[in-house]
């Protein structure tokens, strides 16, 4: 009975122990993001996203190339690029986030849908910000997908609109991002 | 006199026709097929793949934004809900490869690759995540 008791307490202890270890990542994540005015919408994908998920250290990371984003429209991403996020000389937008809560809760066979509060820092545009958010997980079939959502102003990332174009673009972006399934990283 | 006015008003109205032909044009342009363009740089994944690991920056000072023709071995083919298809160039023994996403209409060109054979792959480079990678790809006949 007692080693019983013990093998089960073992057994859990063991599965905790190998869930916490746990490190997730995607390299195919998807960043959307979206702003209206009247006269202009915009909108891009970015779907080569690498999101880097650790358990264990209750951390969450995104980075995504500025010049991997495609839009409808060239010109707009001609612009995009050379005038607003100068992707030549800032080639990445890198998000570094801690879970407010226990991100353990996301590693489980059990199939459930949490959402968590994360914490972090945007970089883009050479220029770091404090981002608070929260993120949506997924575990289904043991996959583990993502859904988050913030909305961030340009001015507070030194982006520079036109005084000419000024009520063409929206002064705050929606940014949607989706990852379908982490992988397991070895 | 009156036709020399005549002709002058009928320059100017072509003027003004002409510029928001060009300005419709250009701004429904849609991003340009790298098919006709030739590549700047042509290397090969293993190099690209050591040259990004060995220095970001400055590797990026040299390909990113650029047409690049990359020769390499077909690693991985990732099929993205049959939209976006991925093919990676590179050593298995290596974790960083040339992720290669292919032009929507250059889907079909992918269809019969198969791991292991050694292809010819033109994109755009935009940068650095874990892999390098290309965008707008077209197979290189």
């Amino acid at each position: 009975m007692i080693s019983k008791i013990l093998s089960i307490i073992f057994l859990q202890l063991f599965f905790v122990n190998a869930f916490a270890q746990t490190k997730l990542f995607t390299k195919t994540g998807t960043i959307s993001f979206y702003s209206k005015t009247s006269i202009e919408k915009i909108e891009a994908v970015n779907k080569k996203v690498l999101a880097v998920l650790d358990v264990a250290l209750n951390k969450i990371e995104f980075s995504a190339l500025i010049k991997g984003f495609d839009f409808e429209k060239a010109l707009m991403q001609e612009h995009f690029n050379e005038n607003y996020l100068e992707s030549d000389k800032y080639p990445k937008a890198i998000f570094k986030g801690k879970f407010d809560e226990e991100a353990t809760l996301i590693s489980s066979a059990v199939d459930k849908t949490v959402t968590l509060k994360i914490s972090g820092n945007l970089t883009l545009h050479g220029v770091t910000k404090p981002v608070n958010t929260t993120a949506t997980f997924t575990i289904k079939n043991k996959i583990v997908s993502a859904t988050s959502a913030f909305t961030i102003l340009l001015s507070d990332y030194n982006i520079k609109i036109p005084a000419l174009v000024s009520n063409n673009i929206s002064k705050q972006v929606q940014i949607k991002i989706n990852i379908t399934s982490f992988q397991e990283m070895k | 006199m009156r036709s020399k006015k005549k002709y002058i008003a009928l320059a100017i109205v072509a003027v003004i026709i002409a510029i928001a032909i060009y300005a419709y044009k250009e701004y429904n342009r849609k991003t340009k097929d790298i098919n006709s363009i030739a590549a700047a740089v042509n290397t090969t994944a293993a190099m690209l793949t050591k040259e990004y690991a060995a220095d970001e920056n400055l590797a990026n000072k040299k390909y990113l934004g650029k047409i690049i023709l990359v020769n390499g071995t077909i690693n991985e083919i990732q099929n993205l809900q049959d939209t976006a298809i991925t093919i990676l160039l590179g050593d298995s023994l290596q974790t960083s490869k040339v992720s290669c996403t292919i032009s929507n209409n250059n889907l079909a060109a992918t269809k019969n690759y198969k791991l292991g054979q050694i292809v010819s792959i033109k994109g755009i480079c935009t940068g650095y995540l874990m892999d390098v990678e290309l965008n707008n790809c077209v197979v290189e006949k």
